[in-house]
């Protein structure tokens, strides 16, 4: 309603100041038009209306879009942390409790729909930009999981060797550059 | 084409466990002896497809999904054999069967 209200005012406006000139003739007035000035008028005049209308509106909703696929991915980042910590528990305990087993278990599963979730964000946003990063996360995901699940993990008295927690936290660490270097991606984008 | 259907919450347990029947409850070497490998089986020799459902279980870890699909695998010798006549299903996890088809690709390998 204000908008409108805004316009009508400045249309008012411009009609008095017309009027005005038109009345008082004090302004000298050439009566022949260059080509020029008139084109620059027109280009002038298009960018006053395509930037805010357009231009702006896209970056804003192309900036939206980003700063949601970033939520997205350090969600994710936020999950490889989580089962990097429950690691560290576990060796620091020598035991793999059985809550800590599902909990790990557990986390795997939400990395993997998080995953899912950004790679169908980014496809829709940015149709094949990423593809590589992606491919190379789904990848360090499978590789985490098979290093923290695999072997003999949820046997009874089951532990994490020195060995494999050197391993888990030299991938893990590759994990979150990896995530990081995509958020710095996706804000380039 | 029939298939013959396991649902693992269902069938087997909801709390998957760990690889070896010794190291645990519900290892993957005991579903795949009572149950995969005879349903796989009954599947070929009715010339059906075994459709394996992953879903509404507590998770898994890559040692039950490797005993048990990679376990398959090595009974036959052969990933392709497996990967034919298996149709799996796993909404809540996304990446679950792609994990698997690794595990019974690389069966053979080790």
């Amino acid at each position: 309603m204000i908008r409108y209200l805004i316009a009508l005012v400045l249309v008012a406006v411009g009609v008095a100041i017309g009027i005005a000139i038109r009345h008082y003739n004090f302004i000298p007035l050439e009566d022949k038009i260059n080509i020029v000035d008139l084109a620059t008028l027109l280009v002038t005049v298009f960018l006053a209306i395509y930037i805010p209308t357009f231009l702006d509106k896209q970056m804003q909703t192309s900036r939206y879009e980003k700063d949601v696929i970033i939520r997205k991915i350090e969600a994710l980042q936020t999950s490889f942390k989580e089962v990097n910590k429950l690691v560290t528990e576990c060796v620091q305990k020598s035991a793999v409790s059985q809550t800590n087993c599902h909990l790990i278990i557990n986390s795997f599963t939400s990395i993997s729909n998080e995953l899912e979730s950004v790679i169908t964000l980014v496809e829709h946003c940015h149709a094949k930009k990423l593809d590589t990063e992606l491919t190379e996360l789904k990848t360090f995901r499978r590789d985490y999981k098979n290093l923290v699940t695999g072997g003999k993990f949820q046997q009874r008295n089951f532990k994490y060797t020195a060995l494999t927690k050197k391993d888990e936290e030299v991938m893990y660490n590759k994990i979150d550059k990896a995530i990081c270097m995509l958020i710095f991606k996706v804000n380039r984008l | 084409m029939d298939k013959i259907i396991i649902k693992i919450a269902d069938d087997y347990t909801k709390i998957p466990g760990v690889r070896e029947e010794i190291e645990g409850d519900f290892p993957g070497e005991e579903f795949l002896e009572k149950i995969l490998s005879p349903r796989f089986k009954q599947a070929i020799a009715e010339k059906k497809k075994l459709y394996v459902d992953l879903d509404d279980t507590a998770g898994y870890a890559t040692s039950f999904l490797e005993s048990a699909f990679g376990g398959l695998a090595r009974e036959y010798k052969d990933h392709k054999i497996v990967l034919d006549n298996i149709e799996f299903k796993s909404d809540d996890d996304p990446f679950l069967i792609d994990d698997i088809k690794e595990y019974v690709k690389d069966a053979n390998n080790k």
